[in-house]
């Protein structure tokens, strides 16, 4: 199998990341929180290292404001549920994967009011139409970093500097981009960063979470146990407890920490460069395929590691299905949860969709031209 | 003073301040904190004189070094309270 399906999740993990999810289930299992035991304090420390690798990963300096979530959705949920209320505006980008778009849909029912900033492929994120969509009640901008369909990044700097010239808080998506393009909340203008932990900070499924900057009160999504103030009903207001109810997911957090301790170790700009070399090996061979069309920049270090493409007409699904069967090469194909990003490429019109290839940095060389070799060959069948 | 009588348990034997918290994560920032700045600490649960509650943790650390909760705040640490731990009860220090 040549597994080239990173941007969905990465795999495989450094073995750091399995010994030490093993390490807190044989030896670490207490629930953090629950108790002041021996085995609850064990836990409980290997989830704040956790916490504290995050900041260091991530330029920030206060544990108490990393939020533990399953996943980068939940975590933008919590963050979009939890700031904006009935009369309040929100800005977006034409790009975003539904764990933004659908938020943003379901909050347009109860009264947010929501603008799109409108886009065109070499052109995503039109900064003067967006710096003319702000109104008096815009609280909120929100955006990805990265398409997770072609890797084009946005320009988050310029997009959180405007967003705070107007007085307004930008909540960044960093689903495609943490772990492998450096962020440094001490230096960019973000105040709510939304993270998976089963990406590129190569922890497990079940993982991620949310860093909300000092000054920022988020309403909770869910409400209950948290080990503290436990004689009140309400929920306690401070951080972290105010937003993590319920059993943490302890072994998947420890595997998180030592993801992200190997990423300090190799330093995020090995990974990528190493990354980006790859898509570049894959952007040259799949050029010279006569009827592959590739989508987003040529620029592929300018992009996060994806390589999106299609063979012809053809049906992206099936194209994939015959790359899987006859080559063993695993791609992402259809429209990636993200129909806002594919109709701006056309590619959900023509009910198409597009292959994409994101390798890891422990994707080989061979890899790369095993799958070449393999586009070649179901290019030649499907013409 | 708290209203009920104490057994000292743990380091509190030995250390007599104690540190109450909000969040058990606001004691690791702050244990992490201590141990940098090289001060003995130890986190111990707190007594339910202070705090009823399923986790709540407290950290203690030697009396005479309580000067160094001004270090802790400036590391933007928050806590609740600040106690001496006696035979007879828990009673609010001032620093």
């Amino acid at each position: 199998m040549i597994y080239l399906d990173n941007a969905a999740t990465t795999w495989p993990k450094p073995q750091q990341v399995v010994t030490a999810i093993e390490e807190a289930l044989v030896h670490k299992g207490g629930n953090a929180g629950r108790g002041g035991h021996g085995a609850a304090m064990q836990m409980a420390r290997l989830i704040y290292q956790t916490r504290e690798d995050l900041c260091v990963l991530f330029g920030t300096n206060n544990p108490t404001r990393v939020v533990f979530t399953q996943n980068a959705t939940y975590a933008l949920n919590q963050a979009l549920f939890g700031i904006l209320q009935t009369g309040d505006h929100v800005i977006t980008s034409s790009l975003e994967h539904n764990a933004v778009a659908r938020p943003l849909w379901a909050l347009k029912q109860r009264g947010v009011e929501v603008s799109e900033i409108p886009g065109v492929p070499g052109e995503e994120f039109d900064l003067e139409v967006y710096n003319k969509a702000f109104r008096p009640n815009t609280k909120l901008v929100v955006t990805l970093h990265a398409s997770n369909v072609t890797g084009t990044l946005l320009p988050v700097k310029q997009i959180g500097q405007i967003a705070h010239e107007h007085g307004v808080y930008y909540l960044l998506d960093a689903a495609q981009t943490a772990g492998v393009f450096p962020i440094d909340l001490g230096h960019l203008p973000v105040d709510l960063l939304a993270f998976p932990g089963h990406k590129g900070l190569l922890g497990p499924q079940g993982t991620g979470g949310l860093i909300v900057k000092s000054e920022i009160r988020l309403e909770s999504l869910i409400y209950g146990g948290t080990g503290s103030l436990s004689e009140e009903d309400r929920q306690p207001d401070f951080m972290p407890d105010a937003l993590e109810s319920g059993t943490l997911n302890g072994p998947g957090i420890a595997g998180l920490g030592a993801g992200v301790r190997y990423i300090l170790s190799e330093g995020v700009d090995k990974i990528r460069v190493r990354e980006q070399a790859l898509c570049r090996k894959l952007w040259e061979g799949l050029r010279e395929i006569s009827v592959v069309k590739l989508y987003g920049s040529d620029m592929v270090e300018r992009r996060s590691p994806i390589v999106a493409f299609n063979i012809g007409e053809f049906d992206s699904i099936e194209a994939s299905h015959i790359l899987e069967e006859e080559a063993g090469v695993i791609a992402r194909a259809g429209i990636h949860c993200a129909p806002h990003a594919h109709r701006m490429l056309g590619t959900l019109q023509l009910q198409q969709g597009v292959i994409r290839f994101s390798p890891s940095h422990f994707t080989s060389e061979e890899e790369i031209e095993a799958a070449l070799q393999a586009v070649r060959r179901v290019a030649e069948e499907l013409s | 003073m708290s209203e009920s009588s104490s057994m000292l348990y743990g380091k509190l034997k030995e250390y007599r301040a104690l540190l109450t918290f909000p969040s058990l994560a606001d004691v690791m920032h702050a244990e992490g904190i201590l141990t940098c700045l090289d001060c003995p600490s130890a986190v111990v649960r707190t007594p339910s004189s202070l705090r009823s509650s399923c986790n709540s943790m407290s950290l203690c650390l030697p009396l005479e070094s309580k000067a160094i909760i001004d270090e802790l705040i400036n590391e933007g640490v928050v806590f609740t309270g600040l106690y001496e731990a006696r035979e007879d009860g828990f009673f609010s220090l001032e620093w």
